[in-house]
Order: structure tokens, then sequence, then C-alpha cells
């Protein structure tokens, strides 16, 4: 079963180092690494470990069909909302 | 190239994959010497000390590059030697050390059914005692346990690498949504052609590997 992640967005948009979402979750820094790079699929602990930290429900972080682009997201947003 | 205890840091994966083949080409090297041993003296010291020199590094940095685990044992709980520093394993670690442990295992039956195949070919060429049957299965056990017991050590870190790709650096660069999904990957079993898996996978393995102990027991019988 593949599983996507958003870790990489996220963090970025935090300013979280790799390093310290490791250590606020209890992993190696190498595993967000892989993690973020669809190396490895995370245990349901570890996913909702993560999902806690970013403070977002779990399929906002991890999604079994490919996230669209935040960009796409945003446009339809905008779009809806001016309905 | 990466050279132990003067490069100053932790072999790469990649660097790590090269040693094991090192180690592996530094194994067969030496069973080639004692198959086809040249005769002249200089030849042979030569030959030797290359082939020493190629598996002493490969299993130097393999040895660096402790994957905490053997072929007996999946993980050791405490980091030890050269990993005494680092953090402790977590679920990936564990996961993928667990499925080296079984690769290890598929690597170990085939190394046993390569050999018990291959040792009336070899045994002439290894020692002259080939003659009586009680001394060729005393031969093969010797053999077997001679070649077992380094692989039960060294083959989790020969089979580590080659599952894991290098880790990334403390903060690359982003890479953006992760659109890889993880069962494409390159995984453990895709180490081997599915003919291999299935050859050396479980009941197969071992009914064939009793077939032939059984076939080599009641040839080595006395009558």
């Amino acid at each position: 079963m593949s599983v996507f992640n958003r870790i990489a967005v996220l963090r970025a948009e935090r300013g979280i180092s790799r390093k310290e979402l490791a250590a606020a979750v209890s992993v190696n820094y190498q595993t967000i690494g892989y993690l973020e790079r669809g190396e490895y699929s995370p245990s349901v602990e570890l996913a909702l470990k993560i999902s806690q930290h970013f403070g977002l429900p779990l399929d906002m972080v991890f999604s079994l069909k490919p996230f669209s682009a935040i960009s796409v997201e945003l446009l339809r947003a905008r779009s809806g909302g001016k309905r | 190239m990466y050279i132990p205890l003067l490069s100053g840091r932790e072999p790469t994966n990649r660097e790590r994959r090269i040693a094991s083949l090192e180690a592996i080409a530094g194994f067969l090297g030496v069973i080639w010497l004692m198959v086809g041993m040249p005769l002249s003296l200089a030849p042979f010291v030569c030959t030797l000390a290359a082939i020493l020199l190629l598996m002493g590094h490969g299993l130097a940095i393999l040895a660096r590059s402790n994957p905490f685990q053997t072929a007996l044992w999946p993980e050791f709980a405490r980091r030890m030697g050269t990993g005494r520093g680092q953090p402790s394993l977590d679920e990936r670690d564990l996961s993928i050390r667990h499925r080296v442990f079984v690769i290890s295992y598929q690597i170990l039956f085939l190394v046993i059914f390569v050999t018990i195949l291959a040792f009336d070919l070899l045994l002439p060429h290894i020692t002259g005692s080939a003659t009586q049957k009680w001394n060729r299965l005393h031969d093969l056990i010797i053999t077997l346990l001679g070649l077992l017991i380094p692989l039960v050590g060294m083959l989790p870190g020969l089979v580590l690498p080659w599952l894991e790709t290098d880790s990334s650096e403390e903060d690359g660069p982003q890479r953006g949504l992760s659109r890889r999904p993880v069962n494409k990957q390159k995984g453990d079993m895709d180490l081997f052609p599915k003919w291999v898996r299935i050859i050396s996978s479980g009941w197969v393995v071992w009914g064939v590997c009793a077939l032939i102990i059984l076939w080599v027991f009641h040839r080595a019988m006395p009558r």
C-alpha cells in the first residue's frame, strides 16, 4: 500500500529542522529523511505522533493518494471562497 | 575512497556497498587460492597479499558500520563497539534489520546449498584426503563451519547497505511532497529476482537441504 505524506512541506512551512522533528517524535533524524523521500512507510504510532506534533488531523499529513500541490489547493480554496 | 580510521567520518551506504563487494571478492579470492594455488612462491605471496588487502579494506569498512546484529540475532538492544555513542535504533532501523535478518538467512542457505553441491569438485583441491568417505564428510563439515562462522557475523553488514539508500543530510534541500510511494521503492524482497526468492525461501530450502544432507550421509556411510 502506498503512503504519501506532507512532512517536508509542513516542516519547511514551520521552519523545523529534521533533527528537531525527529527529537519531538523520538526517532533518528535519518528516518525523517526516509519518510520525506517516501522510502519508509511509518507505523500508526509514528504517523499519529507526527500529525499530533504538527497539530493537524492524520489525513492532512498522510494519505493513500498523492497530495495535490499546495498552490493548486490554495487556488481551489480561493475560487471556492469567492462563490 | 574511504579509508577506515583516516577518513574521520562514517562510511556512506555507497561506500559500504563497495566494501561488501570487496569483502565478497576477497572471500572468493581465498577460495580460488585454495583451489588453484600457484605453485611458485612469489606469485602465491603477491596474490595472497592483494586478496588480503582487498578483503581487509572491505571488512574494515563493514566493521566500522556495525549493523548491530548478526545472522543469529536480529538486533542487539544496546549498541556496542563503534556504535556506542550513536542513538538507539528506532522503528525504521529495527524494521530494516528484521528484513536484513531474513535475507541473510536466504543467502546463508544458498551458500550451504552451493557448497554442498560443489564440494566434491572442490575437495580434491582443498585436501588430499578425499579417498576415504568418512574423511569427506568430516571435511565437508569443517568447510561448512569455516564458511558459516565468518558469514554469520558478516552477512547483515553485507546486506544492509544494499537495502538502504544513503541517509539524507540533517537538513538537506527540500524535495517537496513525497510523491514516491513506498511500495515502488527497491525494497528488501526486490534484491533478488522472483525465482531466486522462491528457491531460497522457507520450506523449499529446508527440504532441499534435508535431501542433500541425507544424500551426503548416505554416500558417506561405510558399507
